[in-house]
């Protein structure tokens, strides 16, 4: 046990973790919309017509409880630019895509962030150069805090929704288009 | 007998609205308005075809009496129990089942043997270094604390009611007692056990009860809360649907169980405070005089009183026993037994009135430490009053003496007569204490939901193994109602139609009814969906004078009696008079969600046949069209045509256009006219004079869920009107279905939303509006506007923001942190 601690302290030294307030009563469910918007006529892509929309609903609840236990921050999400700033920060580093052919990371330009109700949305998007066949999905968002979380990626393409369900695992997992 | 329960199991087992038996092959019809008889299992003499309890319906009792000691220093209890067992059904038994809860814990268990490990990186975006598997502090935390501590229990006597010992085999979390002498319908059986286990650290080890550690408190040793749950060694539920209950305890699936009267003695520390389902015997012997004064007093006040005050619970942090106390309780006709102790604990307490009620006062009390601060002090009791308000109204009277709220390390947990809640303030580097608004909201809404637990499942007691949702969905859908009467300003999220519009798009997910341990069927399924469905029955189908009244016999109904959801839902439609069955197909036995389009909407007029009136108004609908290109182009170039060159040369045709009548036309009109029977003539003729506007309107059905149509109309003349279309309108066609409407002469519509109040989770806004609205995406509403929330700033810490000084604000300009 302690060779195995030894051997993994570099991993661990990164990820210094701590259970958050217990959930027991929480549904720990992260919800991402993903579009892709492609042009209707079926032309090729470009970056002014294709892009990827991301959008994560988390809940205000949850999310703070994470920024305090992997930042190790007071988090008032509803009021404080700064913590939301960090918070939306957080998110972008991850929800990862990659471009299963050729191993690249899509570029995800992080746009901001929102309150809604009791849901903090955070908001991304991807200019495409072309249309993307298989991608390579990482959610692990508020997982390090809440490891009962469940992340659902709703992918919206071509008038379907399919979705893929991170259960306690960030992935990543696959997805075609085709 | 067992044959029958598992031909009545396999009636059940029904995972899908696609009946055995019948099968539409031929077109694309969907009946999705068929009765729901063929799903749902066979009434019986238990539980009839109304949704009651049947004439020969019965269930077990089971009462207990504890005594139990808790050793602080170890975290240890140790304790005996008698456990009287009434056998009301019509079997004879010949053992008896029990659960052991605690024994999930043990290193050998199922649940520990089978827990997974993830190998993957947590989410790093660095893929390249990420390829050593990594472990959380917190695993580490928890294999250390298993290493360190035997968990599970220690059995060390099982004896009948003369104490001779009883044989007994433990399988896991079960344990099977073979009774000497079989139990015959009608009779009780009595027998004992003595046990001990070790509490564990509830954030280590997770779980729902156990103890919090607490090492800055002035105290050598540092002080503890213990919360203590699923402790007991206790009876196994038999039920005329599935027989013994006896899964194994996994941890996350609830719990399924008699009801019956405890009696339980509960020794602790004596500077120790001790909260308990149920009501305190003996006062005298663990209660100060003031503590007592202070009670009595709290029974008739219109806010909480401290019983113990926040500053004698804070000065007791630091005292150390001298010796200990037994606190007595009595709870009558319940389902399970929990209670904390701790010598951090403040407790404020205030009668609840319910005047004609069973108890006409509860006692509503809340027990927290100084980490509870202020936010307890405001909102716990007064939350635990509010719930016992609303759920009154819908369910019943409050059927227990008391109604508690405990902080402790558990974030949220329902017992009888005493609930677990987490919320807590933060401390701040000035020594205040504040939280936010979100832990506000969050301690507000989990002790209403806890509390609400009191109701359903405790009191109606659905199986909550086997159909989280009957009580997870009914409190959802009740704390929402209870949330929204609070304040409706609060963002009270997740329990609403339109919060689970993307869940009910996805492709992962399972019909509500899938009767399953599964570990996927979490969250919105047994929370979220459910909740959803009984707002819109309430707001939109049934009204709240139908729902109210149906909700409120179901309560009553299946008040201390065992509900399976054919119960609920029969129950929902003999009482309200309004047939469901299209309404629970859709939403709980099914995947589909609700996306109505409005496709096209066609515009008509009256034909009057009178060739005077008709001809003119094709004549002037031609007139109005666009002038042709063509021409417009000719007649800017100036360009003469031949009519104008030659005016002189006319004839009957210059005068007189296609649309002109003759005779030829008015004696055709007075044929028709004269061909009419009388009936007809005057519908016509009434028509003709009301020359009414007509408006056809196309609709289909993309997401599969029927539902009523709900249209709101904008007329050109600026009225409104909101127009209810019920859901019957699907049933010969469930995919397409046409609707006529008829205004009077001269309210034309400008608008057509359908749902416009967003009240039936339909998931494609854009589709509602006829004519089409453009409706930006999220994101590009998003990029055009950036709007900031100043609600719910922590102000309570802002306000002690110093106000920087020219100096110190340059400085932070520089790029320093603020």
């Amino acid at each position: 046990m302690l060779s195995r601690v030894a051997y993994l302290g570099l991993g661990i030294a990164s990820v210094l973790l701590f259970q958050g307030p217990s959930h027991a009563h929480e549904q720990a469910i992260g919800l991402t919309e993903l579009t892709l918007i492609t042009p209707a006529d079926d032309t090729a892509c470009t970056p002014d017509t294709c892009r990827l929309e991301v959008a994560h609903r988390l809940s205000i609840h949850d999310a703070e409880s994470t920024l305090m236990s992997v930042l190790g921050a007071r988090a008032d999400l509803t009021g404080d630019i700064a913590a939301q700033a960090r918070f939306e920060t957080y998110v972008s580093e991850r929800f990862v895509i990659t471009d299963a052919g050729s191993g690249e990371p899509l570029p995800l330009t992080l746009l901001g962030g929102e309150v809604e109700r009791g849901y903090y949305w955070v908001y991304q998007e991807a200019q495409l150069e072309t249309r993307p066949s298989d991608l390579s999905i990482t959610q692990g968002v508020l997982m390090d805090a809440i490891p009962q979380q469940t992340n659902r990626v709703n992918i919206r393409h071509d008038g379907a929704v399919n979705t893929l369900v991170f259960s306690r695992d960030p992935g990543p997992q696959s997805f075609s288009f085709d | 007998m067992r044959f029958l329960l598992a031909a009545l199991g396999a009636v059940f087992a029904v995972s899908g609205a696609a009946a055995q038996g019948i099968e539409q092959t031929k077109g694309d019809f969907e009946d999705k308005f068929r009765q729901l008889d063929e799903v749902l299992p066979s009434p019986n003499v238990y539980r009839n075809a109304a949704g009651e309890p049947g004439h020969e319906y019965w269930q077990q009792e089971a009462d207990y009496s504890i005594k139990v000691s808790l050793d602080e220093p170890t975290r240890r209890l140790t304790a005996s129990q008698t456990v009287t067992y009434k056998n009301n059904s019509p079997d004879t038994l010949r053992y008896l089942w029990l659960q052991l809860d605690q024994n999930r814990f043990r290193e050998d268990s199922i649940a520990e043997m089978t827990r997974t490990f993830s190998a993957k990186p947590q989410g790093s975006v660095n893929q390249r270094a990420a390829v050593t598997p990594q472990i959380t502090l917190n695993a580490l935390r928890r294999m250390q604390s298993q290493a360190d501590n035997t968990y599970g229990y220690d059995i060390t006597r099982v004896a009948d009611a003369r104490g001779n010992a009883l044989p007994n085999t433990i399988v896991g979390t079960l344990m099977r007692i073979d009774l000497p002498r079989p139990l015959a319908p009608g009779r009780s059986t009595s027998f004992q056990i003595d046990w001990a286990y070790h509490l564990l650290e509830t954030k280590a080890m997770g779980g729902r009860s156990g103890y919090e550690h607490f090492p800055d408190d002035a105290r050598e040793g540092g002080n503890d809360i213990f919360l203590v749950a699923q402790w007991f060694p206790r009876m196994i539920a038999y039920s005329d649907y599935e027989g013994w209950h006896n899964k194994e305890f996994l941890g996350s699936g609830e719990f399924t169980l008699e009801f019956g009267d405890y009696d339980v003695e509960i020794t602790v520390p004596n500077d120790h405070i001790v909260s308990s389902s149920g009501v305190l015997q003996n006062d005298r012997q663990v209660l100060t005089a003031t503590q007592r004064s202070r009670l009595a007093e709290s029974e008739n006040a219109d806010r909480p009183v401290f019983v113990v005050t926040p500053e004698e619970a804070e000065a007791n942090e630091s005292s150390n026993p001298t010796g200990t106390k037994t606190w007595k309780f009595e709870a009558d006709n319940v389902r399970d037994f929990a209670w904390a102790t701790s010598r951090k604990f403040a407790w404020d307490a205030q009668g609840f009135k319910q005047p004609g009620a069973e108890f006409e006062t509860v006692m509503a009390m809340s027990f927290y430490p100084k980490e509870g601060g202020e936010l307890w002090q405001k909102y716990s009791t007064t939350s635990v009053i509010h719930t016992m308000e609303v759920y009154n109204r819908f369910a019943f009277d409050y059927p227990y003496p008391t109604s508690q709220s405990v902080n402790g390390p558990v974030g949220g947990m329902e017992y009888p007569m005493i609930t677990f809640n987490g919320p807590r303030t933060t401390l701040q580097d000035d020594g205040s204490r504040t939280y936010t608004m979100a832990e506000k909201r969050f301690l507000i809404g989990v002790v209403i939901h806890e509390i609400g637990h009191i109701y359903f499942p405790m009191v109606v007691n659905s199986d909550e193994r086997q159909w989280t949702w009957m009580d997870e969905g009914h409190n959802s859908f009740l704390d929402s109602v209870a949330g929204y009467e609070w304040d409706p300003d609060i963002p009270w999220t997740r329990s609403l139609p339109r919060d689970l519009i993307p869940y009910m798009v996805s492709d992962q997910q399972v019909p509500i009814m899938t009767q399953s341990d599964s570990v996927l069927q979490l969250g919105p399924n047994a929370y979220g969906k459910p909740s959803a469905a009984l707002h819109i029955l309430r707001e939109t189908i049934l009204g709240r004078e139908k729902f109210d009244f149906a909700f409120r016999e179901y309560s009553r109904r299946w008040k201390f009696k065992r509900p399976t959801p054919s119960d609920f839902f029969r129950t929902m439609e003999e009482a309200s008079g309004v047939d469901l069955d299209w309404f629970w197909r859709g939403w709980f036995y099914t995947t589909d969600h609700v996306d109505i389009s409005l496709d096209r909407v066609f515009q008509m007029e009256m034909n009057t046949e009178d060739p005077d009136i008709d001809l003119s108004r094709l004549r002037s609908d031609v007139e109005g069209e666009p002038a042709k290109v063509g021409v417009v182009a000719n007649e800017a170039e100036g360009m003469q045509t031949w009519v104008q060159r030659f005016p002189d040369i006319r004839d009957y045709y210059d005068e007189n256009d296609v649309y002109t009548v003759t005779n030829k036309e008015r004696n055709a009109y007075k044929t028709f006219l004269d061909g009419l029977d009388d009936w007809e003539r005057l519908a016509f003729d009434r028509a003709v004079a009301e020359d009414a506007e007509y408006y056809a309107l196309e609709f289909s059905n993309i997401g599969g869920l029927v539902m009523p149509i709900i249209l709101g109309l904008e007329f050109q003349d600026g009225t409104t009107e909101k127009m209810y279309i019920p859901a019957e309108i699907w049933r010969r066609n469930p995919h397409r279905v046409s609707k006529l409407l008829v205004f009077e002469k001269g309210r034309e519509l400008s608008q057509i939303i359908v749902d416009p109040d967003w009240e039936t989770a339909d998931a494609d806004l854009e589709n509602n509006y006829y004519p089409r609205r453009i409706t930006p995406s999220r994101i590009e509403a998003f990029k055009f506007s950036r709007p900031f929330s100043y609600a719910g700033r922590d102000i309570m810490q802002d306000e002690k923001t110093e106000l920087k000084t020219d100096e110190e604000s340059s400085e932070s300009e520089d790029g320093s942190e603020d």
